[in-house]
């Protein structure tokens, strides 16, 4: 049964043992993927009642955690050796949200190449729409046991052009792809 | 070796906790960022906004952006040490950049930069700092001006070629 297997670690994701989504080849891809709402947890805020920039980063990653399982990799896909890990992140914090106020996420996927993704993640509040942070990623897949990076099987690497075609003519993020600097007027 | 003003800041030590370790079995990507955080906050002391500096000024600090590069995995239990240099600042903000390493052979694990924003709260905006934390903020800027560019400083994210 799915959700039944007690993991052997003490971080989990909310889709954890849940499986993958099954892949339908005709259905529509949304531009940009909408696959997690949910609602500021109290163990993420800090004294102020408000998220803590960390958890932003953790939010992102029950993001990506939920477009693994679109595109096929869970835990059986991990079980077998290969997995996504995270080689970069750059996180963009613009305004606080509060405890128990709802936010929902969208993900972009801005290039890939037959063993990377970079995806890029929108956080918005749940009612008011306003733009609270954005996260950007490089993702390698990687052959665990071996420890190097390795091209993704033929079928994901189809879902994942499939995905790259569908937000090929999305507008390319404001925050994406940019250094971090001090940006002086000049007098 | 003691921190001194040249010298690259000891800003946090301490072990990978079993609630930070995910599915792969090592130091999921978001509790990078906490360790990192932690080390912000004990720069924020240095520099005078611990608690009470923080109640004095009625200032904070504001990550306003965060870089991660993700170098090494690390398992649960494992010692681990961050060190902090400050990369540049001006009248309200101070740009720093972070390393992670194991405390047993000093293999570094990922790097971090952070933009740092002083806020005044009772708005809460944009503000100076203090004039004792602008002190300490302008000390270190110049300390560490003599240190060399880190190495993963001033990435963008991009696939090459």
């Amino acid at each position: 049964m799915h959700g039944m297997n007690k993991p052997g670690h003490a971080l989990t994701t909310p889709l954890e043992g849940t499986g993958h989504r099954p892949w339908d080849p005709q259905a529509p891809i949304a531009a940009p993927l909408c696959l997690l709402q949910t609602t500021v947890a109290p163990q993420w805020v800090d004294y102020n009642g408000h998220m803590s920039e960390s958890c932003y980063l953790l939010v992102f990653g029950d993001n990506s955690d939920a477009f693994f399982r679109f595109i096929g990799i869970d835990e059986a896909y991990r079980a077998a050796g290969h997995s996504l890990y995270t080689v970069q992140t750059q996180l963009h914090n613009l305004r606080e949200v509060s405890e128990g106020e709802p936010i929902r996420l969208t993900l972009q996927l801005l290039d890939c190449d037959d063993k990377r993704l970079h995806i890029f993640h929108t956080m918005f509040h749940g009612r008011s729409g306003d733009l609270l942070a954005t996260g950007e990623q490089m993702l390698v897949h990687v052959d665990m046991r071996a420890g190097r990076s390795i091209a993704m099987p033929p079928e994901l690497q189809a879902r994942v052009q499939a995905i790259r075609a569908a937000h090929a003519a999305l507008p390319k993020p404001a925050q994406a792809g940019q250094p971090i600097g001090i940006r002086r007027r000049t007098p | 070796m003691p921190d001194d003003g040249a010298a690259l800041l000891t800003t946090w030590r301490g072990t990978v906790l079993p609630q930070w370790v995910d599915y792969n079995g090592h130091l999921n990507d978001a509790y990078y960022m906490v360790v990192f955080s932690e080390a912000t906050n004990a720069l924020m002391g240095m520099i005078g906004l611990d608690d009470a500096g923080r109640k004095a000024t009625g200032h904070t600090i504001y990550t306003l952006e965060a870089h991660i590069n993700y170098l090494q995995e690390v398992r649960q239990d494992v010692a681990i040490v961050v060190r902090t240099q400050i990369l540049g600042s001006d009248a309200k903000r101070l740009q720093i950049y972070q390393t992670l390493h194991r405390a047993d052979d000093d293999t570094l694990l990922a790097a971090n930069e952070q933009m740092l924003l002083n806020i005044d709260v009772s708005g809460p905006r944009a503000a100076p700092f203090a004039p004792t934390v602008s002190a300490r903020v302008q000390m270190l800027t110049l300390a560490h001006k003599r240190l060399p560019r880190p190495k993963y400083a001033g990435r963008a994210i991009a696939l090459p070629g």
